[in-house]
Formats: structure tokens, C-alpha cells, sequence
């Protein structure tokens, strides 16, 4: 009995010996070899709202623009700064007059279908274009699109325009063959009609797009030869699947921020960009007949003073912002500039001081503030709100949806302010005639109504020169800043988080999957 | 029965005609027009006024009505979003079974759950059987049910890794939202079945059961349940019709693509086309689930299936 459990002792104790050992050998990876050890992935998971459509010229929404990015390409790419780079077109002229652009084509490009892509493909999606009222905005200087042979395509506008070829970019090229023969359900399914570095293989927008490298891709890539897009409308689902380890690299909302960046299992890192939450106060008598008490420009200047951008920025959004002084962020958005434009610093005592100036010693009423119910502007509106109360601006907060909030504001449906936050990239021209010329005062919120910036902005537009396009349009910002009618807080600051093993470069705009590698 | 399925089944016209005029109407209330929401910053006053020409956005409202009703029933055409410029009755195919799956699942689960804690709690009524499941179903019956979705999210798929976050493209993504609702809705059908059964179990008839000499498994289920089970099926059905068209808060928690999100897309969207061909579905299907729910009043109760076959 006693020598039986001896040897059951001693068979254990060698077992463990052995395991031990065992343990003790280390991984492989620790043994040197002569190869090289690759990447641990080639495939990533992310996650996005439902796309609309497969035709990238039907929408120009954002979730949707992020997509188009990877699969189709423009003429040439406008990177964040405003510098412009070659894609299908490897060179371009201007001419003299900058009514003619005239670009030579890459004879080595080829759509995902496996056709070679020429400058009639070009052509056709230019004119396309045209058809589609979502990309009039891009398309409405050209006067005609012709291609002269198979690699040249010249462009020929209606008035030089500084913002030409951001404009140009914005408008993807697709394949002929495959628009004209698939027809209807071009927009619906996998058509091959696209340039970019990933071709769409899967398509459920509902449920999932996968994407994979296109193998003929004319330039470098990352070494991410997969995507899987899973559809998720839920800011909050895409974090907790994120944290599940279902996907890979997840935007995060402002209020998880400071949970998420204290794991130190996630990397994480702020993006600033140039989306904008700015204050637009009414000055003019809306449609019902009911003036404005922000017409008194002192009342106005009291508002101004009395904002606590800072404040409001880590209170309403957790940090997540870039106080702002000019409407579209300087170092990002071609054209814009904060020189000589008026800054107004938090001041509550000159607030009240400028309120008596204006008649009211006691604090004045100014009526609605419109909160559209996005991003975090509630929050942001009951921080302004108490800024404003203790300075005795008085103001009723009417949240809404955004849909009805920026109707409203159109038509001046509020007292005195409205909240918005709104993207703005690329190329100063692109807004400047929405946010100020008097052509767009129908869409307009804070609707100026000025020859005098009318004129600017068609300056600026026009300029052949940058010298010429940046004094016009600093001009004009130093305009908005002294009217004191847009009032902008901050740029936005988006929060991300992913696998630490994946190296993902975020830009203000748009993210591109083939910049991106596993480590 | 046949000629009284027919009449109910004829009857859907009207109600179609009905909840589509409605739609019409509190869409061409609301404010915001879809060319300004589709456009957004990139839209002109210019190019925002001949989108929505195009889209028919200024049409006189019994113009645009009368073209919608006159597409629905000589083509069955659902029209095209205004968005996507896809065909509505496309969309709506792919989502209604995921729709139908959840819904049905969801009801399925409740009913399991609520009736038979209903007859316990009703047959062990003032016991500890009793005041127990009541006072766990209050708390659920007065719980969000998308909160209790975060949470079940939370425990089962983030700390536990037992179940995926999102999805529907197994039977595994139906867990988590199945449990949501039947947890949520099975409450509310206990609560019924409780009740009712209490009323059914006082009746003559099962006193002159007992007094038979009935086994009281007997007296139970076949004799009052019977009876109580008329106001659950009633209660069934309209929470089966609900889950249709109103699980919006569900779908998108699990990012399960189904009939209520793409409801709450084509509102925030504008999209008329959207929502009118998806509370036309709803409609079609409340309407049948009600005939259902009558109909199996005639399976259940003897003397209403007598009043049919009269």
C-alpha cells in the first residue's frame, strides 16, 4: 500500500516536472529563424451606419462619403490641408484665364470589373453628375467635358473658381460599361465600377459589406486585405461591440470617452476636425412679422462676451473640442484665416456692462434658443443657457428634431439663437456662398443680406491667385467676426479607439483603410 | 367561417385607405421637406426646389395621395425612396421577415413565460407563489425595455462572451432581444392571465367540475383556462401587431434590421414613400393577426365557433 502510493507520487511529480519544462520552453516567436514574422491579421472589422447606395453620386452624406472613399476615386484627391494630389489623373493645367482645366489620364488604371479605365469614362461620369441634383453643387461651373484622346479629358467652366479642383474630387469616376449595362440595379449591387484600393465582393446594407484589396490597385496599400462593414445605426452598440472585441477600431461617444481612455487595452486618440458648433443669432424680422431683439448689436456682443467656450467645451462634451474663433478651422479649411478677425474673450462684467448700455439693466428676455436634437447640442444648450442667466439674458431652450429644427431656422421660426454643428471641409468657396451670398438667402440661417460681402465672396470665387482667394475671403470672416451674427465655440474633436495592434491614421474628414496596418 | 374570413379580409381596403391618409397627413404637417434633409449643406435654395419638383414634394396633397393610392392598388407598387431612389417594396421585403422573426419569437417567449406564471399565480393566490412573480412582474412590466436590453448586452455578451453584441444573421443574435421582450411583454401577460384566470376559476362551472369529481389539473386547464385565455389572445395579438411596426428601439439597439427602423430612417428622412409603404405593411398585418386572434376565439371557445358555422 505505502510502496503503491510512493510511485503514484512519484508518476505526479514527474508529470508536473514535465509540464513545467514544457512551459518553460517560451514560444516559438522566441526562436530565432532566418523568416520574418508577418502581420498577426489581413482582415478588420469596423462598423458604419447603413449605406444608401452603392451609386456614390447619389448621396453626399458623410457615413456614406466614408465608404465611397475606399472603393471609388476622383480626378484627383484634396487631402486635409487643401493640397491637391494625383489619382486617376497623373497631371493637370490650368489655363491662362482659369476657365479650362485640362488633365492627362494613368493609362495604368482599371476599374474592379477588369476594365481599363479611359477618358471616357471620365467624361460620362462628369456628365453624369450633372444629372444627379445631389452633386449640382460640384458640377454647376462646368460648361462642357470633352476628351480630346483615351488619356486626356479637359474641362471647360462657365467662370474661373478657386474651389475647382476640390470640387472635382468630390465627383467620383465610374465605369460606362458598368452603369449603362447594369441600369437600375447599378445602385443596388456589386458592380465593379469603382477605382479605389478595395472592391466590393459582399453587399447586404443592412447587414454587412465586406470589401477586399482590389489586387490591380495602381498604388501602395496598407497590408489590410479585408474589410467586413457591419452595419450598425447605434453609436452605443458599435462601443459595446467594440468592447466585446467584435470590431476592431469604433468612434467614441463623448460620454464613454473617459472610461474608454482609461483602458489601457484600447489605443485611443483625438482627432480634431473642422465640423463646427457655432450660435446663430436672428437680426432680421422672420416671416411671422416678429422682430428681433438680437438686432441690437450690443445685446449681441453681451451674448458673446458672456460664453465660456472652455467651459462649455468640458462640460457639454467632456473635453472633446478646440475653443473656435473663426467659423471653418484654419488649419484645415483652404482659405480661412484668423487674422485680424475679432475675438471676444469670456467677460461676464462687460457682458452685464454692455446689456445697460443697450437699455437693459435688469437683464432682457431674447425668446427661443432652437436645440436640434444631434450630436451633444443639448447639452451644450443647457451650459450656454446658465452662462447666459447669469449675465440676465434670458432664453427659452425649444429642443427638436433636427429635421424640423433646420427648417425652422430657415425661416427665422425662433427669438433669438440657433444651435448647429455643421461639417466644413475642403475649401472655403464651398460654404462661403451657402453661409453668406445673398443668392442662397433662402436656405441661409443667419441671412446677411450684403452687397458687400456678395462681392467678396464672388472675388474670392474668381481669384486666379492665393493671395488674391485669401485676402477676399479673410475679408469676409473678419466681416462675420465684427457683425457678431455666427458665433463659433469649437471644432469638434472626435474621440477613437482601436485594437492596440492596428496603426490607423484618422484625418479632419475622411479615413482611408489602405493608410491602414497591423503591427 | 369562409364568408366571414372574406369580409375581414375585404375590409383591409378601407383601413388601408384610412391609415395611408393619415400618414399623408401628418407627413405633409411636419416640417422640413426632403430636399433640404437629402442635400443637406451641399443643397442650393436652387437645386433643393427642383429635387423636391422632381420628387413631387409640391404637388397638391390629393394629387400626390391619389398617385400613391392609385400605384398601391393597380401595381402594388410601394414607390421609390426618396433618399435611396431604391424601390420601397424592395426594402421592405428584406426587412419584414427579420421583423416577422422577432416579433413572433418575442410574443412566443412572453407566452411562455406569462401564462403559465399567470395560472400558478392565480391558483396559489395570497401564497408566497403568488406575491412573488407579481412583484417581479410589476418591476419588469415597468421596465424600459430597451435598458433592459443594455443590460442584458452588458451581462451576456460584454462581461460573459456568451452571445454576440449585434446582428441577426443567426439564431444566437435572437437571444438577447427574445429575452428583452418576453421578459418585458411576458409580465404584462401574466398580469392578464392572473387576472382572468381568478374571474374563471370562480365561475359555477368549475365548482361544478370539482364537485364531479374533476382532477384539479383537469379543472384548470381545460375548463378555466379555456375561458381566461380569450383577453390573453386578444393581448397576444396586439402585442405581436406592436413588435410590427414598433420594435424601432430594439432593432437598432441589436442592429437588427427590421420594419421599425426603416420607419424611423424614412421620418428623420422625410422619406414619404418610406413610411407609407411600411405602415401599409403594418397595417395588412394587423389587420390579419386580428383576424387571426378572432378566428382562434372560435378554436377556443365553442360558443363563438357556433355563432360562425350559424
Amino acid at each position: 500500500m505505502i510502496s503503491r502510493c510512493k510511485r503514484t507520487v512519484a508518476i505526479l511529480l514527474c508529470c508536473l516536472m514535465l509540464a513545467s519544462l514544457t512551459a518553460c520552453g517560451g514560444s516559438s516567436s522566441s526562436v530565432s529563424t532566418s523568416e520574418p514574422t508577418g502581420p498577426s491579421r489581413t482582415d478588420l472589422n469596423v462598423a458604419a451606419r447603413a449605406l444608401a447606395s452603392l451609386d456614390p453620386q447619389v448621396s453626399t452624406q458623410a457615413n456614406d462619403v466614408q465608404f465611397y472613399r475606399q472603393v471609388y476615386e476622383g480626378l484627383v484627391k484634396v487631402d486635409q490641408y487643401g493640397n491637391v494630389e494625383p489619382r486617376i489623373a497623373e497631371s493637370w493645367e490650368q489655363s491662362a484665364d482659369g476657365m479650362v482645366y485640362t488633365f492627362k489620364i494613368n493609362p495604368n488604371i482599371k476599374f474592379h470589373n477588369g476594365d481599363k479605365l479611359t477618358a471616357d469614362d471620365c467624361v460620362f461620369s462628369i456628365e453624369r453628375s450633372a444629372e444627379h441634383n445631389i452633386m449640382n453643387a460640384y458640377n454647376r461651373d462646368i460648361v462642357s467635358v470633352s476628351s480630346p484622346d483615351d488619356n486626356v479629358v479637359e474641362i471647360r467652366l462657365s467662370a474661373p473658381n478657386s474651389a475647382f479642383m476640390f470640387n472635382i474630387f468630390q465627383i467620383p469616376i465610374v465605369s460606362r460599361r458598368a452603369v449603362e449595362e447594369m441600369g437600375e440595379s447599378f445602385a443596388a449591387k456589386v458592380n465593379g465600377a469603382g477605382t479605389g484600393p478595395y472592391e466590393v465582393v459582399e453587399y447586404d446594407p443592412n447587414v454587412k459589406i465586406v470589401l477586399k484589396k482590389f489586387a490591380d490597385y495602381y498604388r501602395p496599400t496598407g497590408n489590410i486585405e479585408t474589410v467586413n462593414i457591419n452595419t450598425i445605426e447605434e453609436a452605443s452598440t458599435r462601443l459595446v461591440a467594440f468592447e466585446a472585441g467584435d470590431l476592431d477600431f469604433v468612434d467614441v461617444p463623448p460620454s464613454n470617452w473617459k472610461t474608454i481612455k482609461s483602458n489601457s487595452n484600447y489605443k485611443t486618440w483625438e482627432q480634431e476636425t473642422s465640423r463646427v458648433t457655432r450660435f446663430v443669432l436672428r437680426t432680421y424680422v422672420n416671416q411671422k412679422g416678429e422682430s428681433a431683439v438680437m438686432a441690437n448689436k450690443n445685446i449681441r456682443l453681451a451674448l458673446a462676451h458672456a460664453l465660456n467656450k472652455q467651459a462649455i467645451i468640458d462640460v457639454a462634451v467632456d473635453g472633446l473640442g478646440v475653443p473656435a474663433d473663426v467659423i471653418c478651422n484654419p488649419k484645415y479649411v483652404k482659405g480661412s484665416s484668423a487674422e485680424g478677425v475679432t475675438i471676444y474673450e469670456y467677460n461676464p462684467e462687460k457682458s452685464k456692462q454692455l446689456l445697460a448700455e443697450a437699455g437693459f439693466p435688469n437683464g432682457v428676455d431674447v425668446g427661443t434658443i432652437i436645440v436640434p436634437n444631434q450630436y451633444n447640442q443639448p447639452s451644450i444648450a443647457q451650459v450656454m443657457h446658465a452662462m447666459l442667466e447669469d449675465v440676465g439674458i434670458r432664453a427659452i431652450l425649444d429642443q427638436t428634431d433636427a429635421t424640423t429644427g433646420s427648417a425652422r431656422a430657415k425661416v427665422g421660426d425662433f427669438g433669438c439663437m440657433y444651435i448647429t454643428t455643421s461639417t466644413m471641409v475642403g475649401h472655403l468657396s464651398s460654404f462661403l456662398t451657402r453661409l453668406v451670398h445673398t443668392s442662397a438667402l433662402g436656405t441661409q440661417v443667419a441671412k446677411y443680406n450684403s452687397p458687400e460681402l456678395d462681392k467678396l465672396v464672388e472675388a474670392g470665387n474668381a481669384a486666379t491667385t492665393e493671395e488674391e482667394m485669401m485676402h477676399n475671403y479673410n475679408q469676409i470672416t473678419k466681416y462675420i467676426g465684427d457683425a457678431c451674427i455666427e458665433i463659433p465655440v469649437f471644432y469638434v474633436t472626435t474621440a477613437y479607439a482601436s485594437d492596440p495592434g492596428l496603426d490607423a491614421p484618422t484625418t479632419v474628414d475622411y479615413y482611408y483603410y489602405a493608410d491602414w496596418k497591423w503591427n | 367561417m369562409h364568408r366571414y374570413i372574406l369580409k375581414r379580409l375585404i375590409l383591409l381596403i378601407p383601413v388601408i385607405l384610412g391609415a395611408t391618409l393619415i400618414i399623408f397627413f401628418i407627413m405633409s404637417l411636419a416640417k422640413g421637406d426632403p430636399g433640404s434633409v437629402i442635400l443637406g449643406q451641399a443643397g442650393t435654395e436652387e437645386t433643393i426646389t427642383k429635387l423636391n419638383e422632381s420628387l413631387g414634394y409640391y404637388d397638391p396633397f390629393f394629387v400626390r395621395y391619389f398617385r400613391y393610392i392609385k400605384g398601391l392598388f393597380m401595381d402594388f407598387d410601394f414607390g421609390y425612396s426618396w433618399k435611396t431612389g431604391l424601390p420601397v417594396a424592395n426594402e421592405i421585403s428584406k426587412r419584414l421577415p427579420v421583423t416577422l422573426t422577432l416579433a413572433s419569437v418575442g410574443v412566443f417567449t412572453a407566452s411562455f413565460i406569462g401564462i403559465p406564471l399567470g395560472i400558478l399565480t392565480a391558483t396559489k393566490q395570497f401564497t408566497l407563489l403568488d406575491d412573488i412573480p407579481t412583484a417581479i412582474a410589476m418591476i419588469f412590466a415597468a421596465t424600459p425595455i430597451f435598458w433592459l436590453g443594455m443590460l442584458l448586452v452588458l451581462i451576456f455578451s460584454l462581461w460573459l462572451g456568451w452571445l454576440p453584441t449585434f446582428g441577426s444573421t443567426s439564431w444566437k443574435n435572437f437571444i438577447l432581444p427574445m429575452t428583452s421582450i418576453g421578459l418585458c411583454y411576458g409580465a404584462r401577460q401574466m398580469r392578464y392571465t392572473r387576472s382572468s384566470m381568478l374571474e374563471s376559476i370562480r365561475e359555477d362551472y368549475v365548482r361544478t367540475a370539482r364537485a364531479k369529481g374533476a382532477q384539479e389539473k383537469t379543472v384548470i386547464w381545460k375548463h378555466a383556462l379555456r375561458n381566461a385565455l380569450l383577453p390573453v389572445v386578444t393581448v397576444m395579438g396586439n402585442e405581436f401587431g406592436a413588435l410590427c411596426g414598433g420594435s424601432a428601439v430594439i432593432e437598432n439597439l441589436f442592429a437588427i434590421p427590421g420594419i421599425g427602423s426603416y420607419i424611423v430612417q424614412g421620418i428623420n428622412f422625410r422619406d414619404v414613400p418610406v413610411v407609407t409603404g411600411c405602415v401599409v405593411v403594418v397595417a395588412i398585418l394587423y389587420s390579419c393577426v386580428t383576424l387571426v386572434v378572432d378566428l382562434t376565439y372560435a378554436f377556443i371557445d365553442p360558443r363563438t365557433k357556433a355563432k360562425f358555422t350559424k
